[in-house]
């Protein structure tokens, strides 16, 4: 089968026409590049350049050859290293690329042609290996497969029929149905075989009909097998024919030069979208007038960078093998139409609906009664309708879920609705261009400029809408605006003239010659590419050297600040309840594409959409499901008769027995480690181990684990009434540095749920007067003032109740793992929820220090790459340190069988900087 | 219009004059090459695309595919008339 796809010859005639290589063109490429018109590419006739006089010595000439390589190379290795120094990408496994693709590039540009396109397969398929280890194997036999069923000796449709029921079969696999789900690389393999044949497939299908000149099998299997797509799962829907086309179709050194810039340009992108998301786009709570909602419309927007970032990177990285493919993006902030939008933003996207719908669709209809206005009409209509489903599609072989939301759904009516109107009046009026450089007229900039600017605030507030989890949710953000007054309506009518004027004078600017880029993204000239390359790879590796962020003070330290890959504080306290998860359901690419977070397996669900709960309709929201056994986040978790996520224990207490209860959330009930791991079944263990049955002591240590993820304060008080039933002798109420902004988050989800609230809570509703009506900013925004009352008259009445039977109540301070990672300058509130803890008559412990010596926080203590929640050792960590505080603290809790009246605090500031 | 025999610098004037009439009214004609990208310089959109193709089908009695509405056949004068030939030879 693949003897008939390599029909061809090793270099086909269309192709070797084009193929530049510096062996082959004669004269050195420096000494043609510097003589080249700097203001543009070499072009393909400067590929037949005349040769080298035969007196220079070979080995000059070789040298003279490797040079633009050895410039390329040099700053490719820099560019490498920036990436490193900031942490950018790798999550995604780029910078463990990184020599791969260093390494690959030299000695790729230096083979001979033929031996070119098999190494960058062989390199391709190193990179797999070494991102994926052994099931590489699956993913390149899976992959020859689904290439071997395109050139089956069959009729195209029986071929179409097969690659559906094989597709069919491959998607059971990526959600692990059935018989699937016990293959443990599914979760790993199936992600990027998609991401590789899911939109190629159908390209390579569509132009195999087609093909003029048969391809190489090399070729072939490079088109599918590309080396970014080992780390990269959201990737351009490159072109077969482009593919093809574009390998080597200019100067060698110009493409890698082009690749480089681009790369160069992909992590400035990345750069500015980690500004924006640290500090530029407000979180939906922040969202109180007419400046927060323009930051979150449009700071979402530009969040779009991280997409057109990774892009640039990828494509560049092709560049340096050879592969000039076209920009990905040009310029779709300048739209100034809807179609035109949808020409600048995503070519790859458009080119491939053009190619295998539009046309197609277009050639079919066209001879019906509506003529030419109706079937371009309906094809463009059908395209969006193409686009909406395989952009679903596509997340679920990224991400295992199949996204259709009403915002979803919205966003492409309007968009394709939109487009499909400009069409038909653009093929009724006619499309007006020109090849020559335009005359400035103040009438025509001006329209421009307006046009750019609604194009710019409708497609940022239409991106926001289709971001928000529903259009109340939309609705309610841009409400917001209505707190501000009108001197701030003025203030912001008057910026946006002033960037249309801004918009009116560059356009003049443009006409008498002024030009704003350095150079053409498109086709950058050698010379002037590699400076702009260089200099700003230099740059930014500088600032992110720590001797010179010292000397560079508060700027120095924002630099600093940007050489971490994190979550901002908001999204890391989303993820600790499992917002995340959801956000993984909506349309937040950003979200989805954000680094190791992308690699988060379909089957790791949060608590409350698991199987492991009961659903109800009260302040509980999810119980434990009673007496079952069952996998959650890949581990095994034994939920005992009265819900506990624990062994069994009688409800009364044997004679004996030293009992605690535990009352907490996921890291107490600890998700994705076995039972006898967590945290206090560890230090049950060394209680009963060390302690149990010596003088003085109890028979038998028991910590009954009433801990449930996502739980705050608002479940644990009613679920007191369970708790004193077990007649406990010790009450342990852990807290974490998220206790306020947990409680507030189910406040809110009871409120909107409708959910009768116990007489303190609906008081404090009723006095903070929110309602299901309000949206979520608006009611965290209420709630707010009344956070500690709530937390205290909860804290409080917990206590009550605790000694009630004779419990002693202590607050223990518990560190989360992601704690380290936050932005600099942020403080916890450990004092702060100290304090009301005090108040409500807690007696507070901290084991606040359990952490102490980790160094890579991210690789020792968390659970996954993408859940940060502690692993095995962190839970070993954390019931060590409460078993020597336990024991510290013996005598005076009572628990070596001598009761104490006084127990000494802490000191707040050892617990709380730990 | 039969296609036969149709020299492709005629073809050439014809969908040059189309083009610049149709969508670079104003524009000088001598900046209009052979070998001028058409669809890869952003002259030619996907609707300007189907009007061409249509005004090449009725005026040369071809008929295009869909695979065909592409740069690879129809991004220069020199392209379009090497096109219209193939389909009519």
């Amino acid at each position: 089968m693949f003897a008939r796809m390599g029909a061809g010859t090793h270099d086909p005639p269309c192709l070797m026409d084009k193929h530049t290589s510096l062996e082959e063109t004669g004269q050195p490429l420096w000494r043609r590049l510097l003589h080249s018109n700097a203001s543009s590419a070499p072009s393909a006739s400067a590929v037949s350049a005349p040769s080298l006089p035969v007196s220079q010595s070979a080995v000059a000439a070789r040298v003279a050859e490797l040079g633009p390589i050895a410039l390329v190379a040099l700053q490719l290795g820099l560019l490498l290293l920036t990436f490193n120094v900031f942490d950018l990408e790798r999550g995604s496994g780029f910078v463990a690329l990184a020599p791969l693709i260093l390494g690959g590039f030299v000695i790729h540009a230096v083979l001979p042609m033929r031996l070119r396109m098999p190494f960058f397969l062989a390199l391709s398929l190193a990179g797999f290996w070494l991102l994926l280890g052994p099931p590489a194997l699956i993913l390149v036999g899976l992959g020859l497969g689904l290439i071997g069923i395109c050139h089956l000796p069959i009729n195209l449709w029986a071929r179409v029929g097969l690659l559906v029921a094989v597709g069919v079969a491959l998607a059971m696999l990526r959600v692990g149905a059935g018989l699937f789900a016990q293959l443990t690389w599914g979760p790993v393999v199936m992600p990027v075989l998609g991401s590789m044949f899911m939109f190629r497939l159908i390209i390579y299908l569509y132009d195999l009909q087609h093909e003029k000149v048969p391809a190489t099998i090399w070729e072939r299997l490079s088109y599918f097998f590309l080396l970014p797509n080992a780390c990269f799962l959201l990737f351009p829907v490159v072109d077969y024919q482009t593919f093809r086309r574009t390998y080597y179709d200019t100067d060698a050194a110009t493409i890698y030069q082009k690749g480089v810039f681009w790369m160069f340009r992909g992590m400035t992108h990345l750069l500015l979208y980690r500004i924006l998301y640290y500090y530029i786009v407000p979180n939906p709570t922040q969202v109180v007038d007419l400046w927060t909602v323009v930051l979150i419309v449009f700071g979402t927007y530009l969040l779009y960078l991280k997409v057109s970032g990774l892009f640039h990177l990828i494509i560049g990285t092709l560049g340096l093998f050879g592969f000039n493919l076209p920009e990905t993006y040009h310029r779709y902030l300048l739209a100034s139409g809807f179609n035109d939008f949808w020409r600048r933003s995503n070519i790859y996207w458009k080119d491939f609906m053009m190619k295998v719908f539009y046309y197609p669709m277009f050639m079919r209809l066209r001879k019906r009664k509506g003529g030419m206005v109706q079937a371009v009409g309906l094809a463009t209509a059908g395209v969006f309708l193409v686009t909406w489903l395989l952009h679903s599609y596509q997340w679920f072989w990224l991400l295992g879920a199949f996204p259709l939301t009403i915002t979803d759904v919205l966003f492409w009516s309007v968009f394709g609705g939109l487009v499909v109107v400009n069409s038909v009046s653009q093929l009724k009026a006619g499309k007006k261009g020109s090849l020559s450089k335009p005359v400035f007229s103040f009438k025509k900039a001006l329209t421009h400029a307006l046009k750019v600017m609604g194009m710019l605030i409708f497609i940022a507030a239409l991106w926001s809408f289709w971001y928000s989890p529903t259009p109340a949710a939309w609705l309610g953000m841009l409400a917001q605006a209505g707190n501000s007054g009108p001197v701030d309506f003025a203030l912001l009518g008057l910026i946006i003239v002033g960037l249309i004027a801004i918009g009116v004078g560059v356009q003049y600017a443009n006409s008498r010659g002024v030009r704003f880029t350095l150079l053409d993204p498109a086709k950058p000239a050698f010379s002037r590419a590699a400076m702009v390359t260089s200099l700003g790879v230099l740059v930014i590796l500088g600032l992110g050297q720590p001797q010179a962020q010292y000397r560079l003070g508060g700027f120095g330290d924002f630099v600093g600040s940007l050489q971490e890959d994190r979550l901002t504080e908001f999204d890391a306290q989303q993820a600790d309840k499992g917002y995340y998860e959801a956000l993984m359901t909506t349309n937040s690419i950003t979200a989805q594409v954000g680094g190791s977070r992308n690699q988060k397996p379909p089957d790791w669900k949060p608590l409350a959409a698991s199987d492991a709960v009961i659903r109800s309709n009260d302040l509980f929201l999810y119980r434990l499901r009673p007496s079952s056994e069952l996998i959650f986040k890949r581990a095994p978790m034994t939920v005992n008769q009265w819900g506990m996520r624990d062994q069994e224990y009688t409800r009364e207490k044997p004679d004996g027995t030293y009992r605690i209860a535990l009352l907490g959330a996921s890291i107490e009930m600890g998700a994705g480690v076995l039972d006898d791991e967590t945290y206090e079944a560890v230090a049950e263990a060394r209680l009963n181990a060390e302690q149990a049955g010596r003088e003085g002591r109890f028979d038998r240590y028991e910590i009954l684990n009433f801990s449930i993820g996502g739980y705050s304060v608002l479940q644990h008080l009613p679920l007191m009434d369970e708790v004193v039933t077990f007649q406990p002798d010790l009450l342990l109420y852990t807290g974490h540095t998220i206790e306020d902004f947990r409680m507030t988050q189910l406040f809110i989800e009871l409120v909107q749920k409708g959910i009768d609230l116990p007489p303190h809570l609906e008081a404090i509703r009723q006095q903070a007067r929110v309602d299901s009506t309000l949206s979520e900013a608006e009611i965290k925004q209420r709630l707010e003032p009344f956070e500690a009352e709530i937390l205290h008259e909860g804290y409080t009445r917990i206590v009550a109740q605790a000694r009630e039977v004779g419990a002693r109540p202590i607050w223990l301070f518990v560190p989360r793992t992601e704690e380290k990672k936050r932005l600099e300058g942020q403080q916890l509130p450990v004092e702060e929820l100290m304090g009301l803890a005090r108040d409500a008559g807690f007696t507070v412990l901290s084991i606040g220090d359990a952490y102490d010596g980790i160094d890579d926080v991210e690789e020792e203590l968390f659970l996954a790459p993408w859940d940060d929640h502690p692993n095995v050792a962190a839970h070993q960590l954390l019931g060590n340190r409460l078993y020597e505080e336990l024991i510290e603290n013996g005598a005076t809790l009572g628990l070596t069988g001598r009761a104490a009246d006084t127990l000494p605090e802490p000191s707040p500031l050892s617990e709380s900087t730990d | 219009m039969s296609t036969t025999a149709v020299p492709a610098t005629d073809i050439k004037a014809s969908v040059k004059e189309y083009i610049l009439t149709k969508f670079l009214p104003g524009e000088d004609p001598n900046m209009l090459e052979d070998t001028t990208p058409l669809i890869t310089g952003g002259v030619l959109d996907s609707i300007s695309t189907v009007e061409l193709v249509s005004f090449l089908e009725e005026q040369y009695g071809v008929e295009f595919e869909a695979h065909e509405m592409s740069a690879d056949y129809l991004d220069t004068l020199d392209q379009i008339a090497a096109t219209v030939q193939s389909k009519s030879a």
